[in-house]
């Protein structure tokens, strides 16, 4: 569920045709079993989405800040899951299906131990 | 900068990764080894093979159909940089081809446009999520080595060590034509 803020839709259509006309980004965030709709159309920039996102999960300057509480990331069209902000922010705009907010110690617990020989 | 030793890489590219109920698995294909010499001087490519760097990332480009025409003609290579230039570094990918264009197997078209961004995924074993690097932003493997060592060092204490055989990471990279592995270090960086 998702709140409808801002938005012309935040239905995902199953249509192919019809995703171009999705306005609004779903984001989560973990332990939250709402998830919110944010329109990326309307922002310009990661900050600006930094701030929205701040706002709707009421976690004021822990996105905009360096303190790295939270890993700010996206769900793309080929479904796997990257980081915000490495993309240029159009593009970001368009790729990014779904945006996700997850608690450092939840990264940290989602990586695998990798057999690199160390 | 001191001279990059003899030191060889491979690109390696994690097969898929699985999403499920908040939990996520990252799973490696077999390797499919391409030792290349990272060449210290531009016009070095045949060298003997001095020492082997595993690197466990992968690299996909969006960019499959061009082929350097001195090359291995199996391979398919990103656009020369000169055709992009360092001013389209930060240039945005054309919007109508964003969609699944990484995963646009035969699409020439775009490959040649001048507005596409050459941003491509990078993904580590263990890592629960991707980067993205723009690979038309960097001169030569160093660079990229540089920036991929600044995203992913942090998971090893002593970092990556791209140029370190004692690092036992392996980098190979899968060309989107029939998902082969790839080595992007087979070639020059253009």
């Amino acid at each position: 569920m998702a709140d409808m803020d801002d938005c012309l839709s935040s239905i995902e259509e199953p249509n192919k045709e019809q995703v171009s006309r999705r306005t609004c980004t779903k984001a989560f965030m973990k332990g939250h079993a709402i998830g919110r709709a944010v329109n990326l159309n309307t922002l310009n920039s990661y900050d600006q989405l930094k701030d929205v996102l701040e706002d709707k999960f009421q976690i004021w300057g822990e996105l905009l800040n360096s303190n790295h509480k939270w890993v700010l990331l996206y769900i793309d069209h080929d479904g796997e899951m990257m980081i915000v902000g490495d993309d240029p922010w159009l593009e970001f705009r368009n790729i990014a299906k779904k945006i996700l907010i997850y608690s450092r110690e939840e990264v940290n617990r989602m990586m695998l131990p990798a057999d690199f020989g160390f | 900068m001191e001279a990059i030793p003899s030191s060889i890489f491979t690109l390696t590219k994690a097969v898929s990764m699985h999403v499920g109920g908040g939990s996520w698995s990252y799973m490696s294909t077999a390797l499919m080894a391409y030792n290349i010499r990272i060449p210290d001087t531009a016009s070095s490519y045949q060298d003997s093979r001095d020492a082997c760097i595993d690197l466990g990332l992968s690299l996909r480009t969006p960019f499959l159909s061009m082929y350097h025409d001195n090359q291995s003609s199996k391979v398919g290579w990103l656009q020369p940089e000169s055709q992009y230039g360092a001013s389209n570094a930060g240039h945005l990918m054309s919007h109508k081809k964003s969609k699944g264009e990484e995963e646009d197997d035969g699409d020439s078209e775009g490959a040649q446009s001048k507005d596409r961004c050459c941003y491509v995924k990078v993904n580590m074993d263990g890592v629960p999520y991707g980067r993205k690097i723009g690979v038309f932003e960097h001169t030569d493997y160093w660079s990229l080595a540089l920036q991929l060592q600044a995203m992913f060092g942090k998971y090893f204490g002593s970092g990556i060590r791209l140029f370190d055989e004692a690092s036992g990471l392996l980098l190979i990279y899968q060309s989107n034509e029939g998902g082969e592995w790839r080595s992007v270090g087979d070639c020059p960086w253009e």
